[in-house]
């Protein structure tokens, strides 16, 4: 079964390298944005060392759900989405490497770049190692709630405005748990309840959003 | 599931698209050795039809019955036996023939780098497996379609208009594939439009909406 798993894996990692677009969109999306705030509001250290880690994770949160369409759409729209429906093994294992390779695409290169953007927002240390704690636990429960979403609208023509209306407000609870982390830790105060809480969330979806994901999909696909 | 291969038994089925009644207590059965010609108008339900079968759509009622198992229950073990070739290529554009059909066989049965090559040959698809699909033509794509079909090794293929954009190379070859499947004991159902040769064969022909059987 991790055969199956493995091969989606390689094959969409394969396919996300020769369209550099989709890797490199979400990553463009989130350092433009987020640099553009202290072009906009004010250079100061102050207001931007505020405001800073509910931008990151504002910005990190609409780069995964706009790249959220290429999850499924062409597979949908050539076929081999109904042949993996039609496959012998679990749709769930299929789904999940899916949505592994969305998050390696979308998610990670968000990570790996925080650091950067960090500094840019005037966030001291601590707060810049919190900001990448709270990516990894959280930008995963981004792609897993997105892929639900993007599952029950993938036969919409025009499911866009419908995707954000269903996924955004799954992902609040994620949005205000990091930034409020980040801002905690930069006044120097203790993180670990909201760390646990998003952990405890990711694991949680981690196991019921492939379920979920492939029961939207042979309904989408209907 | 059971041993016994008695093929495909479908009991009375209907089927509903957006209020309009597409067919309604379809029996039939199809035999191992056998191929079932699907017949009828635009818009009778000869996709949706198929769609059933494979398990794709679900009927308003009635039953899919393979090898004496229904075939919702077993999903997992029906799929091992059909391959289906629908409207859509089911094949990505952005990577090579032979990534194609390797990734369509690890969906099942991992089949070898030799394997796949030479069912690539046998399609004529020589010298192209290097070339990305988005840069052959239809008809070539529909051949990588079929050599998946091929490589599969399921016993019952659902194929939806195979014939479309196939040269009359193509359609003699596809036709030549249809028959060593059939002399192996497998089973074919399939929609066309065109006038195909398959007259040397156990040949039924299902008319929708009415779902009469003629051979």
């Amino acid at each position: 079964m991790y055969k199956v798993f493995l091969s989606l894996l390689k094959r969409d990692l394969r396919l996300a390298f020769r369209h550099k677009s989709e890797i490199l969109n979400p990553l463009f999306f989130f350092v433009i944005v987020v640099t553009l705030f202290p072009l906009g509001i004010s250079p100061d250290k102050q207001i931007l060392a505020e405001i800073g880690p509910g931008i990151i994770w504002v910005a990190a949160l609409l780069a995964s759900m706009l790249s959220l369409e290429s999850l499924f759409r062409s597979d949908f729209d050539d076929g081999t989405l109904e042949l993996m429906l039609l496959s012998e093994y679990p749709l769930s294992i299929m789904v999940l490497a899916k949505i592994v390779v969305h998050w390696l695409i979308t998610g990670f290169p968000i990570i790996i770049f925080s650091p950067l953007l960090g500094t840019v927002m005037f966030l001291n240390d601590d707060a810049i190692i919190t900001l990448m704690i709270t990516l990894l636990l959280g930008t995963p429960i981004l792609s897993l709630i997105g892929a639900i979403g993007m599952a029950l609208v993938v036969a919409l023509k025009r499911g866009g405005m419908l995707l954000s209306l269903l996924v955004l407000p799954l992902y609040i609870p994620v949005l205000i748990f990091s930034s409020n982390a980040v801002g905690s830790s930069m006044a120097g105060l203790s993180i670990s309840g909201q760390l646990y809480f998003l952990a405890a969330f990711m694991v949680f979806c981690l196991t019921l959003a492939p379920i979920a994901t492939s029961a939207a999909l042979r309904i989408s696909l209907e | 599931m059971s041993k016994t291969e008695t093929g495909l038994q479908v009991k009375s089925l209907s089927c509903e698209r957006g209020y309009r009644e597409l067919f309604n207590d379809l029996n039939f059965e199809l035999l191992p050795g056998e191929i079932l010609h699907v017949k009828g108008e635009n818009g009778a339900g000869k996709t949706s039809l198929l769609r059933i079968l494979a398990g794709l759509a679900l009927p308003v009622s009635g039953e899919v019955i393979f090898d004496g198992c229904d075939c919702r229950k077993y999903r997992s073990e029906y799929n091992e036996h059909i391959a289906f070739m629908g409207h859509k290529p089911g094949i990505k554009l952005e990577l090579t023939p032979v990534e194609n059909i390797q990734s369509y066989c690890d969906l099942g049965q991992r089949k070898t780098q030799q394997q796949i090559m030479d069912t690539l040959y046998q399609v004529g698809l020589y010298g192209f497996e290097e070339m990305y699909c988005n840069q052959i033509s239809a008809g070539q794509k529909r051949r990588v379609a079929l050599a998946q079909a091929i490589l599969s090794n399921a016993k019952l293929w659902i194929l939806d208009e195979p014939f479309t954009s196939l040269d009359v190379v193509g359609v003699d070859f596809f036709l030549k594939m249809i028959q060593q499947h059939v002399d192996n004991g497998g089973m074919i159902l399939l929609t066309t439009h065109q006038e195909v040769n398959l007259n040397n064969y156990m040949i039924k022909f299902l008319q929708l909406p009415d779902g009469s059987i003629s051979h």
